[in-house]
């Protein structure tokens, strides 16, 4: 099967911090949704920065195949900006921005185009953002922490919205805290600490996928 | 819309600067005499001048160094190229800027400076943009030698460094090329114009000397100077970029 990313033994030290040490990870290209886990300062920022190439400076080898549309786990999009012009920004910043796609999505959100991005509650700002990243046609979508910070209302739109607005086939990696509930969205679960893969495998190989969040801390503990 | 979206984010600071210059520019056009208005306009060429330096260092290396931004560190294109945009934006505020000081100027050179003001004004003019575009290149170079460290303070403190030494060797390279032993050299700018203005890098320096007229062969030097080290650090700041792995995230 084809392989979105591959790397091997990737490590990145900040100082004395070895932020990842010697990653060996494949994402293959069969749409499966992966769920990323790890505590704080785990390393799951970085392994998904060095996987979208804006973190270039390590030791090992990184191979990606295909573009990558990455969403970080803070606002990016400036607040003064309306969002039709959001639009004609994104078009110019990604070759792969779909604009028809992006005024589609926007509907669908019921939201007016002459709207500035500051006047967005901050759910539907999570939105907005989302709905801006899968405009782009990319056959692998990165979100760091799209669950944080959002109400449960809006967790579910969240989600449903990457499920049913991502490119068709395409492979979504998600970082996130929460697990409680997201049992059903993911297909293959990614456990990181200090710096080092814990655990990789699908979810419906791990004995028994209703306690997800037991496992995946029993594999921390 | 990139260049839209890049003269947007910059607009509040240079209309600002630039609104005051002028306005301080007409009221001394309107009320020669009165002196306070001139006072002011020195002053706030001083002031504007110098927080201008210091703004679109705090934007190069906030984007550059830092990683702020982060729509556009995670866009498709090189932050090299992005870097170039925000350069050129920020030049050519400046520019207005320097257009703005000039013209609110223009009635004290031609009174002081008689004849030769066509002359004095095309030189300051063409000094001032020069010394822009060399500040902004050392700027993107003092930034990039910067970026090969991981932690925000330090890299900070090695960009402030490093354009420091830059400056600072050109005002030593222009004082000893330039400066005939009868001559005197002082950091600012000559407000009478019966001295000339010379740029090391964007340093301002005052030449002061007995019989050298307006513009002696040492303001074309600087110019020079200038658009040398502008070449040589361009060239330096492109073999850096093809020579390192640089990350391009947030620090």
């Amino acid at each position: 099967m084809l392989e979105l990313v591959s790397t091997t033994a990737v490590s990145v030290r900040f100082g004395s911090r070895v932020a990842l040490d010697s990653i060996d990870l494949q994402i293959p290209a069969d749409g499966s949704i992966i769920g990323l886990f790890g505590r704080n300062g785990a390393g799951k920022s970085t392994l998904i920065r060095v996987i979208c190439g804006l973190i270039n400076r390590h030791d090992g080898s990184v191979h990606t195949n295909g573009d990558i549309a990455y969403l970080p786990d803070r606002p990016m999009w400036y607040p003064w900006l309306r969002l039709s012009a959001c639009i004609e920004l994104g078009a110019q910043l990604w070759p792969d921005f779909d604009v028809a796609r992006a005024h589609t999505l926007l509907a669908t959100l019921g939201l007016d185009e002459r709207s500035r991005v500051r006047e967005l509650s901050k759910g539907m700002s999570e939105q907005v953002h989302i709905a801006f990243t899968l405009a782009r046609r990319c056959s692998l979508y990165v979100f760091d922490e799209p669950l944080a910070a959002v109400d449960p209302l809006t967790r579910d739109r969240v989600i449903e919205l990457i499920q049913r607005e991502r490119q068709p086939g395409s492979t979504v990696l998600i970082s996130t805290h929460l697990i409680a509930g997201l049992e059903a969205l993911f297909d293959t679960v990614l456990v990181v600490d200090a710096g080092r893969v814990l655990l990789n495998a699908p979810v419906d190989v791990l004995a028994s996928p209703g306690s997800l969040e037991a496992q995946i801390k029993e594999v921390l503990a | 819309m990139l260049w839209r979206v890049e003269y947007r984010k910059h607009l509040p600071y240079f209309a600002m600067v630039i609104a005051v210059t002028a306005g301080l520019g007409i009221a001394s056009a309107i009320a020669p005499d009165v002196e306070v208005f001139s006072v002011l306009l020195t002053m706030s060429t001083l002031v504007t001048w110098t927080a201008t330096i210091v703004y679109t260092s705090a934007c190069t290396v906030r984007f550059l160094t830092l990683g702020d931004d982060l729509l556009l560190h995670v866009s498709s294109l090189s932050p090299w190229r992005l870097v170039t945009v925000k350069a050129l934006v920020l030049g050519s505020y400046m520019a207005m800027q320097c257009a703005a000081t000039v013209m609110a100027q223009s009635p004290h050179i031609s009174e002081v400076v008689g004849p030769e003001s066509g002359r004095v004004f095309t030189y300051l003019v063409a000094a001032k943009l020069v010394s822009i575009a060399c500040f902004l290149i050392s700027v993107v170079f003092a930034a990039a030698v910067a970026k090969t460290i991981r932690q925000r303070g330090p890299a900070t403190a090695l960009f402030l460094v490093a354009l420091m030494i830059l400056v600072a060797a050109q005002a030593i390279v222009l004082w000893h090329l330039g400066a005939p032993e009868t001559q005197f050299f002082f950091i600012g700018v000559g407000g009478d114009f019966t001295t000339v203005n010379l740029y090391a890098n964007v340093l301002p320096l005052v030449l002061t000397g007995p019989g050298e007229g307006f513009l002696p062969p040492v303001a074309g030097l600087s110019m020079l100077l200038n658009a040398a080290v502008a070449v040589a650090i361009a060239l330096v700041t492109a073999g850096l970029v093809r020579w390192r792995r640089f990350d391009h995230t947030e620090l």
